[in-house]
């Protein structure tokens, strides 16, 4: 049985790609905690040891699932996807942690989805980078 | 039980003091290093550790948080799904461990902040002059190694088998 979730909070799913887009090697590990870390600070507060990330599952490579922005070809790549759970008046930063998700990750395109809506963000070097990845300075 | 003086280093050199993890906190590391011992899929643990964190109550700012993304880090590199961390995560948790921040760093031994900021973000690289220069205020040196050994470094097993000593 699944709980309800309060209409103050709602369910949202991203994906992050094993590899970098650029050379293709999988991502420097640090990574996936400073994502987590950025995730935890806006869903869940400091201090509370709520589940705010619901699920993390892995996404099977899914042929003609993702398409290259530059080349317009599919591409497949095993990927993470997490469940998150957060209050809607955190959603705009939830989006920004995706837009600086795109920079460290190097990916062209995040797919970010809030209740059941595409608002995937595409890359943008001035959005940044995750907090401590020293990419960003 | 934990050792007096029992410290686990994560990958990147942060020491973690387990002889303040609580009581609570112990059982739950207990529960972990079990779970860990079966060679857990990376990600299964990942959503696991975070599960049984929150269903033992385990604050975010706890040090088994820390402990807990370290043993997943490990098995990702260990896994092929995520590689070592690169020189500047070792020279950040270096300069955060003995200065406390980055600014702080700076302040007090003179190096430029700007121009350590450049080098972080890869729009620029030390000299051998300067690099030298932080490695010192650091007490620290430069090894070169091969990816096979750093990943060897990165062994999930010894990470288990060192916590397992240490809470004993």
């Amino acid at each position: 049985m699944v709980a309800a979730i309060p209409e103050a909070r709602v369910e949202t799913w991203f994906v992050i790609p094993l590899v970098r887009n650029s050379d293709r090697r999988p991502h420097d590990v640090a990574l996936w905690g400073l994502l987590r870390e950025e995730v935890y600070e806006v869903a869940g507060g400091v201090s509370g040891p709520r589940r705010v990330i619901a699920l993390i599952e892995d996404v099977e490579p899914l042929p003609g699932s993702w398409r290259d922005l530059a080349t317009g070809k599919p591409v497949e790549d095993e990927s993470r996807k997490y469940t998150v759970i957060v209050a809607r008046e955190k959603l705009d930063e939830l989006r920004a942690i995706m837009e600086r998700a795109a920079n460290s990750f190097d990916q062209d395109e995040v797919l970010f989805v809030v209740q059941g809506v595409d608002q995937s963000v595409k890359r943008d070097p001035s959005k940044g980078f995750l907090k401590d990845d020293p990419s960003g300075g | 039980m934990v050792t007096k003086n029992a410290a686990y280093r994560t990958l990147t050199g942060r020491s973690v003091d387990l002889a303040k993890l609580s009581a609570d906190e112990r059982t739950c590391l207990a529960s972990v290093v079990e779970k860990y011992r079966t060679h857990p899929e990376w990600t299964r643990f990942a959503a696991w550790w975070m599960k049984e964190l929150a269903k033992h109550g385990v604050e975010r700012t706890s040090a088994l948080f820390r402990i807990c993304d370290d043993l997943e880090a490990r098995l990702g590199i260990a896994q092929g799904k995520a590689s070592p961390p690169d020189y500047r995560h070792y020279l950040l948790a270096l300069i955060e461990e003995r200065y406390g921040s980055r600014y702080q760093f700076c302040k007090e031994t003179g190096v430029d902040q700007g121009q350590l900021s450049r080098i972080l973000a890869g729009r620029a690289d030390f000299s051998l002059e300067s690099l030298a220069k932080v490695l010192r205020l650091l007490h620290a040196s430069l090894v070169v190694q091969t990816e096979a050994a750093l990943r060897e470094a990165a062994d999930p097993d010894e990470a288990r088998r060192l916590l397992e000593a240490a809470t004993r």
